[in-house]
This record gives C-alpha cells, sequence and structure tokens, in this order.
C-alpha cells in the first residue's frame, strides 16, 4: 500500500526515459523562445539521474532524492538545474525519516518540492515558467486524494492537470527566465520547462497499481 | 574584511568585471574569488563551483556575491544552501555585476560591513539606470491644481549636493504630509519631478549652491513647504566656510627645505602663443604629440607595475588607451580638418568631454576626470611645446594645486625631499606613488597657504600632518628624532604583524619545501616584503631605481642603494638582477628605447663600464650579507661565461677566495631560446629562474604593453607549461624559480610545484596568499594535475582544470561535513 524507494525509483527512471524521447521535442519548443539547450540539458540531468538511480544503495526515500537532486543539480546545470535540485530536495525534506509513504506524504512531499521549486525560481503562476505546470498538478493531486479517490485517480488528475497547464503557458507573456528578455515575442509558445515538468507528472504513471499489489 | 565571489556565465566576463573594478580598491587586500562557466567549463554557472569560491572568500566578516544573470543567481542561491550552516553571513548581492562590483570593491576595501557593502552596491547600480536620459517619468500631475500651489525656494547647502540619503529624508517628508509636492533644479533649468521619489529627486542633479524651486498643493502645503526648505537649507555636511582645510598627512616621514612651486602649470599651454600652420601639418602635429604623450606613459606604466602592481598600471593604460579612442579623435580631427589648429580642437574636444564626466553623480565617477585633464594639458602642452613635465625641479618641498600619479613617478627622489597640494587624498595614486617613493606628503594645504608658503623655509611633518614655518633648530632635531622613533615603533609593529603571517618557511602537504619570495622595484618595497612574510627577495628589478638618471649610476651608488635594501631584509637572501632595458621599461645610459636590436644581458654586455660598476657593487656586498645575482634575458651560455670573466675583473677581492666562490649566479630564462640551450646554461650557473611574462608574450608574439592583448591567461598555456618542464628535467639538479606574474596566480601555484619548481617570487602583497596555496597541495597531486595539464589545448582549459580540482575538492569537503554530521546524529 505503501510507496517505498523501490517505486520512487521506478517512477524516475520512467522520467528519465521520457525526457530522453522528448530530447529533439524540448530543443525546439526551447529554440522558439530560448537559448535552444533545454533538451539537451534535460537529456544529460537524465543520463545523470538514471546513473545514480542504477547505481545507488540507498533505501530511505529522502537519501534517494536527495542523491537525485545533485545529480541532476549538475547533470542539468543551466537554470534548469538548480530548479530541479530545489524541487527534489524539497521533496527529501518533506519525507526525512520516513521508510515509505502513503500517497498523502507523497502528496505532502510533492507540494514542498514544487513550493520550494516556486521560491526558488520566484516564479508566480502566469509567468510562463515550469510552476504553471507543476502548480496545478499537485493541487489536482492532492484535492482528488482529500476527496476519497484512489492513488491511481490522483495519478490520473494530476497528469491532466500538468498537461492543461503546460498548454495554457502558450497564449502567456514570459515574466521570468530567458524567454521574458522576448517580451511579447514569447506569446505563443508552449513553454519548455512547463513541457519537461509536465512529463515528471506524467512518469507517475508507473505508480498507478502500487496500491493494488 | 568581507570576501567577494564573482559568479558569472564567462570566465572572461568575471575576470574583465574583476579588473575594472579593482581600479576602485588598488593594492587592498580584499579577497575576491571568480565563479565562472558550467561543470562542464562551458558558458554557465556550476553551484558546487560557486560553493567552493564562497569557501575559498570566506572571512568571519562575511561573504559577498554578485552574479550577472539568470541561472547565475539560482545557482548562487543553491550554493549558499548547500554550504549550509557557517559562522559567517553570504549576501547574494541583488545589485548589477560591473557598477555593484565596483562599488563594492570600493566600499569593502575600505573594511564596511556585508550590509554597508550591499547598500552601496545596490545604490550604484540604480544610480547607473537613473543617468539614462530615457528614463520614464510617471504621470504624477493629474489633479495637480496649478492656482492653488504654494511656491518656495531653497539653496542646497550639503556639499555632496542632493545625494541619496538627503534624497530619502526629503521624500520620507513629504510622505509624512496631506499634499502634493514638485520640485525643480532652478539653476539648471531643470524640469519639475515629483518630490515623493527618491529616484526622481535624485535625478535633479542638485549640487551644493543650486537653487530649488519647491511647489505644493493640497491641505498641509504650507507645512510641507516650510520642512522641506528647512531640509534642504540644513544639510548634515555643510560645505566648508572655513578656508583653512585639514592637513592630512598621506605618508610619514619629517622633511626641511625651501619650498618650490611645480614647474608647469597645469594651463602653461593656455599662455604659450601657438601658430596654425596648414591642415596637413596641424594633422602631422597632432598625431606627433598623441604619440609623444602615448610614449611617455607607455614608460610610467611599466615604472608603476614594477613598483604597486598590475591594477595600478593598468589605471596609466587605460588612461593610455583613452588617446586610441576614435570616439574621441575623430571629431578632433574632423574640427582640425576645417582649418581650426591642432591645439584649439583637442582643447575643445577634451573640455566638452570633461564637463560631462564632471557632471557625472557620483564622486569616484567624478575621480575619472582627473585622468582626463591630465591627458588634455599633456597633448596641449606637447602640442604647444611647453614643458609637460616637472623634470627641471630645485631642490626643495615641492607644491602644486594638484599632482597626478605621472607627475609623482617623475619626480626625481633625490631632489624632492616632500610634496604639499591642495587636492588629493591618501588613497589617491599620486600619494601611494608618494608612499612608495618615501617621499613626506602633505594633502589639503589650501590654495592661499601654498601662494604664502612659497620660497620660505618651511618643515614637513607628514607623519603629524604639519607644516611649520620657519622651524627653528630646536623644532627640527625633535621633530626628526619623534619621526625616527615611531618608525622604528613601526618596524616592531610591523615584527610583530609578520609573526601572524607565514613568515616561517612552507612546505606541500607532503612536506616538500617550497621557496616563497617577493619581487622588489624599490627600498620601500623590502620591508613590505618582510612584513609580507617573503623568505627571500627573489627579484631585485634594479632598473627602477635609477631609471630617470640621465647618467649612469657609479659603483658606490650601486652599492649603497643594494646595502639599504639588504639592511631592511634582516639576512634574508637578496636576489639582484643586473639591469634589463627592453621596449616597455627603457634605461637612457643604456641606449635609450629600443625596438630593435639585443635586450637583458646581451645589452648590457655592450656597455662593460655601466655593467661593471653595477657588478662590482653586488660583489662587494656579497662578503657581507647574503646575495644572489641573477642576469636578465640570457640567450645563450656564452653571454654567462663573458660575464663571468667581468665580474671576476671587477670584483675587489679582500680574500683569498674568488668572488665566485661566495656570490651564486643565476640565468633568467626568458628567451624560447634559451630554453633549448638550457643544459649548457646550467653548467654556467648555480641556480636558475623563469621570466614567464617575457617567455609567454615572446612565444606568441604577444605584446606586453597592449592590455587587450597580453593577460596571464597566456601564460597558463600547456606549450608555456611545456617549456618550463623542460627546464626542470634538464636543469642539472639546480634550484629553479619562477618570478613572472604566473606566480603570483593561485590557480598556477599547484601546477609550478608539480612541474618541479623549487622557488616562486611574487609581489609582497601576495606573499601570504601563495603560501597559504602551496600548504594546501601534496608534490604527488600537484604532479598528477601538472601532468593532466600539459595534455590541454589551451590556457583557459588549464585553468578550468585546477579551479575543477579545486571545485570537486570542496564538494567532497561538503560531502565529508554531511557524512560526519551523519554520523553524530
Amino acid at each position: 500500500m505503501n510507496i517505498t524507494a523501490s517505486e520512487l525509483k521506478t517512477w524516475l527512471l520512467q522520467y528519465g526515459q521520457l525526457l530522453i524521447e522528448q530530447t529533439e521535442y524540448l530543443t525546439k519548443l526551447d529554440s522558439a523562445i530560448g537559448d535552444a539547450d533545454h533538451g539537451v540539458n534535460m537529456q544529460r540531468g537524465a543520463t545523470a539521474m538514471r546513473q545514480t538511480l542504477t547505481e545507488t544503495t540507498k533505501t530511505a526515500p529522502s537519501e534517494l532524492l536527495e542523491e537525485v537532486a545533485e545529480a541532476v543539480l549538475e547533470g542539468i546545470g543551466g537554470a534548469a538545474g538548480p530548479l530541479y535540485a530545489s524541487l527534489f530536495f524539497g521533496m527529501a525534506g518533506a519525507v526525512d525519516g520516513e521508510t515509505s509513504v502513503t500517497p498523502q506524504q507523497l502528496g505532502d512531499a510533492l507540494q514542498a518540492g514544487v513550493d520550494s521549486l516556486a521560491a526558488r525560481g520566484r516564479a508566480e503562476r502566469g509567468d510562463k515558467t515550469m510552476f504553471d505546470a507543476a502548480g496545478p498538478a499537485i493541487e489536482a493531486f492532492r484535492q482528488t486524494l482529500d476527496a476519497g479517490d484512489d492513488l491511481n485517480t490522483a495519478i490520473e488528475a494530476a497528469e491532466s492537470a500538468a498537461n492543461l497547464g503546460r498548454d495554457e503557458t502558450a497564449p502567456m507573456q514570459a515574466r521570468k527566465g530567458r524567454a521574458s528578455y522576448l517580451g511579447p515575442r514569447s506569446v505563443g509558445h508552449i513553454d519548455p520547462g512547463a513541457t519537461s515538468v509536465a512529463l515528471l507528472f506524467e512518469a507517475l504513471t508507473e505508480l498507478s497499481g502500487t496500491e493494488n499489489s | 574584511m568581507i570576501g567577494i565571489v564573482i559568479v558569472s556565465h564567462s570566465l572572461a566576463l568575471a575576470e574583465a568585471a574583476h579588473d575594472f573594478a579593482s581600479t576602485m580598491a588598488p593594492n587592498s587586500s580584499l579577497k575576491v574569488e571568480i565563479a565562472a562557466g558550467d561543470a562542464q567549463g562551458e558558458l554557465g554557472t556550476s553551484a558546487t563551483k560557486i560553493a567552493s569560491a564562497i569557501k575559498r572568500a570566506a572571512s568571519g566578516d562575511g561573504v559577498w556575491v554578485v552574479v550577472d544573470l539568470g541561472s547565475a543567481l539560482l545557482n548562487s542561491e543553491m550554493a549558499v544552501d548547500l554550504a549550509g550552516a557557517s559562522n559567517y553571513e553570504i549576501v547574494v548581492s541583488a545589485s548589477s555585476l560591473v557598477e555593484g562590483l565596483t562599488a563594492a570593491m570600493a566600499t569593502a576595501a575600505r573594511g564596511a560591513s556585508l550590509t554597508e557593502v550591499e547598500l552601496e552596491a545596490c545604490r550604484a547600480s540604480n544610480l547607473q539606470q537613473l543617468s539614462l536620459p530615457e528614463t520614464p517619468q510617471p504621470d504624477v500631475w493629474s489633479g495637480w491644481d496649478d492656482a492653488a500651489a504654494l511656491e518656495t525656494t531653497a539653496r542646497i547647502v550639503d556639499k555632496n549636493g542632493l545625494h541619496a540619503r538627503p534624497s530619502a529624508r526629503l521624500a520620507q517628508a513629504v510622505a509624512s504630509f496631506d499634499a502634493q509636492v514638485r520640485i525643480r533644479n532652478s539653476s539648471r533649468s531643470g524640469p519639475f519631478v515629483d518630490a515623493s521619489s527618491i529616484t526622481n529627486l535624485m535625478t535633479l542633479g542638485a549640487s551644493a549652491g543650486d537653487v530649488m524651486t519647491i511647489e505644493s498643493c493640497g491641505r498641509q502645503a504650507q507645512e510641507t513647504l516650510d520642512q522641506l526648505r528647512d531640509l534642504l537649507s540644513d544639510g548634515t555636511n555643510p560645505a566648508e566656510s572655513n578656508p583653512e582645510q585639514e592637513l592630512i598627512g598621506v605618508s610619514s616621514g619629517v622633511a626641511v627645505g625651501p619650498v618650490v612651486r611645480a614647474n608647469r602649470s597645469r594651463t602653461d599651454w593656455m599662455h604659450a602663443t601657438y601658430e596654425a600652420l596648414s591642415v596637413s601639418e596641424e594633422q602631422d602635429r597632432f598625431n606627433a604629440a598623441l604619440e609623444a604623450v602615448k610614449e611617455e606613459l607607455l614608460h610610467l606604466a611599466a615604472l608603476t607595475r614594477a613598483t604597486t602592481g598590475d591594477s595600478e598600471a593598468l589605471i596609466i593604460d587605460s588612461a593610455r588607451n583613452i588617446l586610441d579612442d576614435f570616439q574621441l579623435l575623430n571629431p578632433v580631427r574632423n574640427e582640425i580638418q576645417t582649418g581650426t589648429s591642432a591645439l584649439q580642437a583637442w582643447v575643445v574636444e577634451v573640455s566638452s568631454l570633461l564637463a560631462r564626466v564632471e557632471s557625472l553623480p557620483e564622486p569616484y565617477q567624478r575621480q575619472r576626470a582627473t585622468d582626463i585633464r591630465d591627458l588634455r594639458d599633456r597633448v596641449a602642452a606637447e602640442l604647444a611645446g611647453v614643458p609637460a613635465s616637472l623634470e627641471d625641479l630645485k631642490s626643495g618641498i615641492i607644491v602644486a594645486a594638484e599632482l597626478s600619479a605621472a607627475d609623482v613617478a617623475q619626480l626625481d627622489p633625490k631632489s624632492c625631499l616632500g610634496i604639499a597640494t591642495t587636492h588629493g587624498s591618501r588613497t589617491s595614486h599620486a600619494s601611494i606613488l608618494a608612499r612608495s617613493l618615501s617621499i613626506p606628503a602633505i594633502v589639503g594645504v589650501s590654495a592661499e597657504t601654498i601662494e604664502a608658503l612659497i620660497g620660505r623655509t618651511v618643515l614637513l611633518d607628514a607623519s603629524a600632518s604639519e607644516i611649520i614655518v620657519d622651524p627653528t633648530d630646536e623644532q627640527i632635531e625633535q621633530r626628526t628624532l619623534v619621526n625616527e622613533s615611531n618608525s622604528l615603533t613601526e618596524h616592531e609593529d610591523q615584527a610583530a604583524s609578520e609573526q601572524k603571517v607565514a613568515s616561517h618557511p612552507v612546505t606541500t602537504s607532503d612536506g616538500l619545501a617550497i621557496s616563497v619570495g617577493a619581487n622588489v622595484a624599490l627600498p620601500d618595497q623590502a620591508v613590505e616584503a618582510r612584513a609580507a612574510g617573503a623568505d627571500s627577495v627573489g627579484l631585485l628589478r634594479t632598473e627602477f631605481m635609477f631609471a630617470n638618471w640621465a647618467e649612469a649610476p657609479s659603483a658606490d651608488q650601486h652599492y649603497q642603494a643594494y646595502a639599504d635594501i639588504a639592511n631592511k631584509l634582516d639576512g634574508r637572501p637578496l636576489t639582484i638582477r643586473t639591469f634589463d632595458s627592453a621596449n616597455d621599461k627603457p634605461i637612457s645610459f643604456l641606449g635609450g628605447n629600443l625596438s630593435e636590436g639585443p635586450r637583458g644581458l646581451q645589452l648590457s654586455l655592450a656597455y662593460p663600464r655601466v655593467l661593471g660598476d653595477q657588478l662590482s657593487a653586488i660583489a662587494r656586498l656579497s662578503f657581507e650579507t647574503p646575495v644572489r645575482l641573477l642576469f636578465p634575458y640570457v640567450t645563450n651560455a656564452r653571454e654567462i661565461t663573458e660575464v663571468k670573466n667581468l665580474l671576476v675583473k671587477v670584483a675587489k677581492t679582500h680574500t683569498s677566495s674568488s668572488v665566485l666562490d661566495s656570490l651564486k649566479l643565476g640565468a633568467m630564462i626568458e628567451a624560447p631560446g634559451a630554453v633549448l640551450d638550457i643544459k649548457a646554461i646550467a653548467e654556467e650557473v648555480d641556480f636558475l629562474s623563469i621570466g614567464t611574462n617575457d617567455l609567454s608574450s615572446e612565444m606568441f608574439g604577444l605584446d606586453r604593453r597592449d592590455p587587450g592583448a597580453y593577460s596571464t591567461l597566456s601564460a597558463f598555456d600547456p606549450a608555456v607549461l611545456r617549456l618550463l618542464k623542460i627546464v626542470a628535467t634538464e636543469r642539472e639538479e639546480l634550484p629553479i624559480s619562477v618570478c613572472g606574474e604566473l606566480a603570483n596566480e593561485q590557480d598556477a601555484v599547484p601546477l609550478l610545484i608539480g612541474l618541479g619548481i623549487d622557488q616562486l617570487s611574487v609581489r609582497p602583497s601576495k606573499v601570504s596568499l601563495v603560501k597559504d596555496e602551496v600548504t594546501r597541495w601534496a608534490k604527488s597531486e600537484a604532479t598528477d594535475l601538472a601532468t593532466k595539464a600539459l595534455e590541454l589545448r589551451n590556457g583557459e582549459q588549464v585553468r578550468d582544470l585546477v579551479q575543477q580540482v579545486r571545485a570537486n575538492r570542496g564538494l567532497e569537503a561538503i560531502l565529508e561535513r554531511e557524512k560526519i554530521v551523519e554520523e553524530t546524529d
């Protein structure tokens, strides 16, 4: 019923897989409004993260998440590196001392991670950033659980909220990061950061069925 | 003192910003570290690199971090998190890189707190934005009722004008009343601005004496106006009403002598008769004048580089670069083309530039005006054919309204007993030079006093900041005595602080002894070298002590100069290098400026009488105190044989032993060709010394006088390191030292140790840093690093490698510490 380090590993390995598959797409998005490096950076980060995940001996969720944070920090590099590292460090802090977590605790941890991401980037909703996908996703996840639904339903809700949030960045004008230098010209393009973070929630579907097993 | 970290996507950008800002904090012991590039060494930033830079810069007073853009901020904040709890505070600055860093270094150098530094940095960044003409003004005048408005005027009393702090007080006052207020600078016919905005107030450009017109409407209009008028007329720093300014001694010592006015009045050229010739002749005259002044500054920069250091020399280099600026020169040339005389065209154009610079809001920005005025006068004097320098002064105490650094550098210390000027400060470049030349100097002497002093005999006591006219013998005796005992106490103080720095020899962490000596050009620096904990003087550049001499010094004069320095070293070895005349530091009695032909030892050998006097003095000293003799720019073994014969001939041996038994001889390896002949050279000498500056600039065909082309990075190049490696391998057991700029670089220290260098000779100010770095590496680790560096492609990669290795060690230390914390938990 509970989620252990091993399930988190599965989730993040899948996330890495998705990032590597989507490298070209992310590059294309970033070349429209950024410096065309998000795809390559995320791919490099994914490789570093997957290597950490295959070699790690950690069994506590918080320790595993800390290792992932360290791997993506320099692995991704650029501005996204510290942002993703903040997300995972934030999650790690929330599950400190636990050997496994309930879906509610996972929700709390994701919330802590997203909070820490937003704080690091000083991002608000509507700034056309990663937070525009991550914010709605974690809200949907927790609201679904609070309503009494199971983990599978919560994951589905988070995934579709993240995708919706991602798509809604298109009409926004960027107010943070490199894209903000473009001003009104950033309008009309999906934000690459929001896209890569939506994949993180898409990868959560790997955990579907955990509860039933 | 706080530490500073520069975080940038680009190393070149960070270094340039640092160099630029360093001119605001010359000679300070500020610790500034750079974290640039991402983990892969490409454009970007890295949290672990930043964390390790913070650690290197750390002091109990805190660390101030300035960033360029985007991820630099995110990674810096991440680095602060990674660093975890520490016993010092870290501030990631909100200021912008160039403006913030410049203000921060100037503020931090005087020992300001972390908070104060951040405040100044932010203020400087904001001011920069404000001075843009396009700054949009918000439209606040809707609802303004002209008919109901009350009006008053007030004159600014604060001598600094309406700067940031009074502006803030004014804006606060406005906000506390129920009234709308607008204000304009009537003295400058400026527009009305909203008085409740600090930023608007600062755009008034209100200087002391300017009259402000203030209008107000609203319920408390009258009260507001009364209060504002009081605030403006009641500055906390009222302008000096007392013409007697405060005298400030900017160096130490006592001088007695007649007062002599510095010959060159800054406006001499204005009174000179100047007859304009044809347009093309005027263009030629202008070009010739520019060239002559550039030549003069070039010489001065070389002197400054040797006496005070690179960042000081850079001020003069950058002044010289202004004379290459087409933005300035083209309008002048166009004007000459229309028939205006070269003198008039030049003076009008530069004066208008000067006016713009002088109206800049901050004092340190305005300081640039001194340089520009100096350039204007130098070129104008050259054009008008009037003397531009202070060469023909009678012996005495020199007085002037203002002396530029160039003026002081050109003074003959033999005839200039003391200096008194109206303008200047302790930190002005001229004062720094006066200190290193040991000339007692006082600034703040009013123009009236200077006029009254001319021709009188005075006692100038720089230590006590006092000038006594017609002193009695008693006064002279007493002041001189006090001064001597003071300087003794100073020496004792120095001796005490010497204990604190690494005054003992250092070894690598695995016990290999590395001697760290100091490079010295003037007697004062010997004291500095000893105080800094140098194990020896690894290089005495003799050419600078005699740079302005028309005739070569006699053997006795040589001896006195070197004995004086040796006395200051308390028995530490003194390495004396014979004259090295080169393009950037010509010696008149060795043939002046040589663009072609031999230099170094080869040149000196062509003047056997000049060289013989120098050798005999050094030989004489070597019987009394530990001295080593070094020959510059040796190109082959034959030169050494030749100079040895001369040495034996001129040395007056008092005992039966030969001078070659008591005097160790060394060759400087600076010519790339000499490396190929190193075995033969090594057989002739007792030690080797490598000059990496000339070695690298000659290898790559770079002109060291061109700050744009030459940088220390060239000396990091693997090709240079390979040459060092050859010398170290073929040296036949001889001790080997490096005395170029490279040795001053923290990042170069492990590389040099790894290549087998035994001794480093650096600027006095760098001794403790370099000693500290030596102790941080094991010889084996340094050797591995050097081996890897030899395989790289360019200097940048080499430096990145060293920084990467250091950053990894920093990360390991962080993880290690976390592990310990975990285990204790």
